[in-house]
């Protein structure tokens, strides 16, 4: 059973847990400044990840790494930084995983900027 | 204790008195400066600065950014002011200020510090026409960028110098209202009158949490 394993901004009400769940009415929300991030491990049951999607809201800039969870003296491997459109909808992105060296454990989603003070991610997905 | 974070620029014209209402709100009331000294870059108080107000309805909600000003900005100074937190109330919010220079030729730096995501204070004083004006050009400025925060305050400051009155308060009131949001005339000097109108802006900033939080959940269905 995947847990996050590491997020920047903590509501009771709307908790870090909501990124793994399908229902997209249930979301992480930033609680105001940039950039916060979260971190997900690649489920136990994907051997080496291919992709991961993101289905977010109220995001202008938002920054995918490969990250360590057990060894954090190692330096995130950036996968992709993108800039998103105002869509006041939810929007899925796509992020290729699959130059991830083998030490990369997690993948580390940040939002660097938003359209508002605060945005929300609704699921992370890793296939 | 739950906390929401804002970032909070106070933006007007040279001589407003952007800084005595920012070192007044963060000392509580301690510090004003009673010298003028022009504010020539963006100012940001250290971390040890924090102001927080502490609402009484409940948001649960808490945060601490992964770097929430490094970055930011290019020179600040650390002050030393005092953390004032209140007791007990399940939801703050606390502040991290930038006090823009005013001056004109300064303009082009504070710019830089709005965008949709903060909170803007405009401050104009009521014994300047031109200070008024200035902000109403910022706000213009900003509707056409679409830059213009969606929580924000409109502060008349030197309310207390009556006899040299030149901007009626109705002005400031329409000129708050056209923008939606609420307008305060007040002395900077008076800590009790700056501290309800930023407890005023945390409850404003507070609800637009609550209400994005509802949109949010909304987005899927």
């Amino acid at each position: 059973m995947t847990t996050v394993v590491m997020a920047t901004a903590t509501d009771e009400n709307n908790p870090v847990s909501n990124v793994l769940s399908a229902d997209l009415s249930s979301a992480w929300t930033t609680t105001g400044l940039y950039p916060h991030a979260v971190a997900v491990p690649f489920p136990d049951d994907v051997a080496a990840p291919a992709f991961v999607r993101v289905w977010c809201s109220g995001v202008r800039e938002v920054a995918v790494e490969g990250v360590a969870v057990t060894d954090t003296a190692r330096e995130p491997v950036e996968v992709a930084v993108r800039t998103l459109d105002s869509l006041r909808e939810i929007q899925m992105e796509v992020f290729d995983l699959s130059s991830l060296p083998a030490w990369a454990t997690a993948v580390r989603i940040t939002i660097l900027d938003g359209f508002g003070p605060f945005a929300a991610i609704h699921r992370i997905a890793v296939e | 204790m739950a906390s929401l974070r804002c970032k909070c620029v106070l933006v007007g014209g040279p001589r407003v008195g952007k800084t005595a209402l920012a070192q007044v709100f963060q000392s509580g009331g301690g510090l004003f400066p009673s010298n003028y000294s022009m504010t020539s870059a963006v100012e940001l108080p250290g971390v040890d600065a924090l102001r927080t107000v502490v609402l009484e309805d409940g948001s649960g909600a808490s945060s601490t950014p992964a770097s929430p000003v490094a970055g930011q900005v290019p020179e600040h100074k650390v002050k030393t002011p005092l953390e004032k937190a209140l007791e007990l109330p399940s939801a703050s919010v606390q502040f991290f200020l930038y006090d823009t220079p005013g001056q004109p030729y300064l303009r082009e730096l504070a710019r830089e510090y709005v965008d949709a995501t903060c909170v803007l204070i405009f401050v104009y004083d009521v014994t300047s026409i031109d200070s008024f004006e200035w902000i109403r050009e910022w706000a213009e400025l900003l509707s056409a960028d679409n830059a213009l925060p969606a929580v924000g305050m409109v502060v008349a400051n030197k309310a207390d110098k009556s006899d040299l009155r030149a901007v009626d308060a109705d002005l400031g009131l329409h000129f708050a209202k056209s923008l939606r949001y609420p307008f305060f005339e007040l002395a900077a000097p008076d800590a009790s009158a700056v501290d309800a109108a930023f407890k005023h802006l945390a409850e404003a900033y507070a609800s637009h949490y609550q209400d994005f939080v509802s949109a949010t959940r909304a987005l899927a269905s």
